[in-house]
């Protein structure tokens, strides 16, 4: 059943915002999901150039791509509380009764926490090596095995794999709703 | 919250979905970045390895994600919207938009090809590099209104 149907089965009046063919639940859901994309796909660009760099050698070229993850920082930490605070606010306003005491919304947000908390320290190794490449990128530019262990850092890598893993099961739960009538 | 009330089957048409679209924005965002980076003053071999990576990951990356939405989307919005007469205005627009940033993706691609080609050759500058360095920013915010319309569903 597509989510108009469901709508027009509902007797309550759907409220709507200054664009009149779309509700305001339509809305948080837009923004919940615009937020998603600069949470996760903020996320995978920052593991993208991570990988790129630990490829490299010269401290300059290191330097340069770990020195892109600094937008999307931004942009994963604005996505990231933003799709849960839309979130929140959606299952306020759900139509089919998602309630914030569901289970799968209640692992949901776990799992948020969860990634943050892995997320966090994993981004402050990555800016460490940026830093290193980037002094050494102005001593020389000559490859270093110093810096080449603090890229491929392999906590840093574990917790950055474990809270990526965190992102892709709070998606599997977002869409599969395990438990949801 | 992003699938409603849909059969259980369904889920992983969905779930392939929204999984290449997550990929095609994170492509498209990494297109974005070294392609405008490539474009400031500095040392010409970091550009030109800025201009490989921007091509590789359009190649590698977002064509791939393109084709994989369009499939998955289409077999999706057949199921939900049998028949063409059912199809609603948001849906058809959305492809509509989809299949033409496709097309401009395929041909950024010889662009970036012939840029970075130009690169390794020595020459930097000109409006080849500029055309490669605002597409993608088209191709993102193309996206952006796509995600609007799919999550929106304006009727």
């Amino acid at each position: 059943m597509a989510r108009g149907d469901v709508h027009a089965s509902d007797c309550r009046p759907v409220p709507r915002l200054s664009f009149p063919a779309v509700s305001k639940y339509d809305w948080l859901l837009v923004l919940h999901l615009l937020a998603a994309f600069c949470f996760l796909s903020g996320s995978v660009v920052a593991g993208i150039l991570h990988w790129l760099a630990m490829r490299r050698d010269r401290p300059s070229e290191i330097a340069l791509l770990l020195g892109l993850v600094r937008p999307m920082v931004a942009v994963i930490g604005i996505g990231s509380i933003a799709a849960l605070g839309f979130g929140i606010w959606l299952t306020q306003d759900s139509p089919d009764g998602v309630g914030l005491g569901d289970g799968w919304v209640i692992a949901a947000i776990v799992l948020w926490f969860v990634a943050g908390a892995l997320g966090g320290p994993a981004g402050k190794q990555l800016r460490h090596a940026r830093e290193l490449a980037e002094r050494r990128a102005a001593d020389g530019d000559r490859p270093s095995e110093t810096l080449h262990d603090a890229v491929a850092d392999r906590r840093a890598l574990v917790l950055n794999y474990a809270s990526f893993a965190a992102l892709v099961a709070i998606l599997v739960l977002m869409v599969f709703k395990p438990g949801a009538g | 919250m992003v699938a409603l009330i849909r059969p259980t089957d369904w889920n992983w048409l969905l779930f392939g979905h929204l999984v290449a679209a997550f990929a095609l924005v994170a492509g498209v965002i990494v297109v974005c970045l070294t392609s405008l980076a490539a474009t400031r003053p500095g040392r010409p071999e970091l550009a030109t390895l800025l201009r490989s990576i921007g091509f590789r990951a359009n190649l590698i990356v977002v064509i791939p994600a393109f084709i994989a939405i369009h499939i998955l989307g289409g077999i999706l919005a057949d199921r939900e919207f049998p028949g063409d007469s059912n199809e609603p205005g948001w849906l058809g627009t959305s492809f509509a938009i989809t299949t033409v940033v496709t097309l401009v993706a395929v041909a950024l691609a010889f662009f970036q090809y012939w840029t970075l080609r130009r690169a390794r050759a020595g020459s930097l500058g000109g409006w080849p590099g500029q055309v490669a360095a605002s597409v993608p920013l088209l191709v993102l915010a193309s996206l952006v209104a796509v995600i609007v319309l799919m999550a929106g569903k304006p009727s």
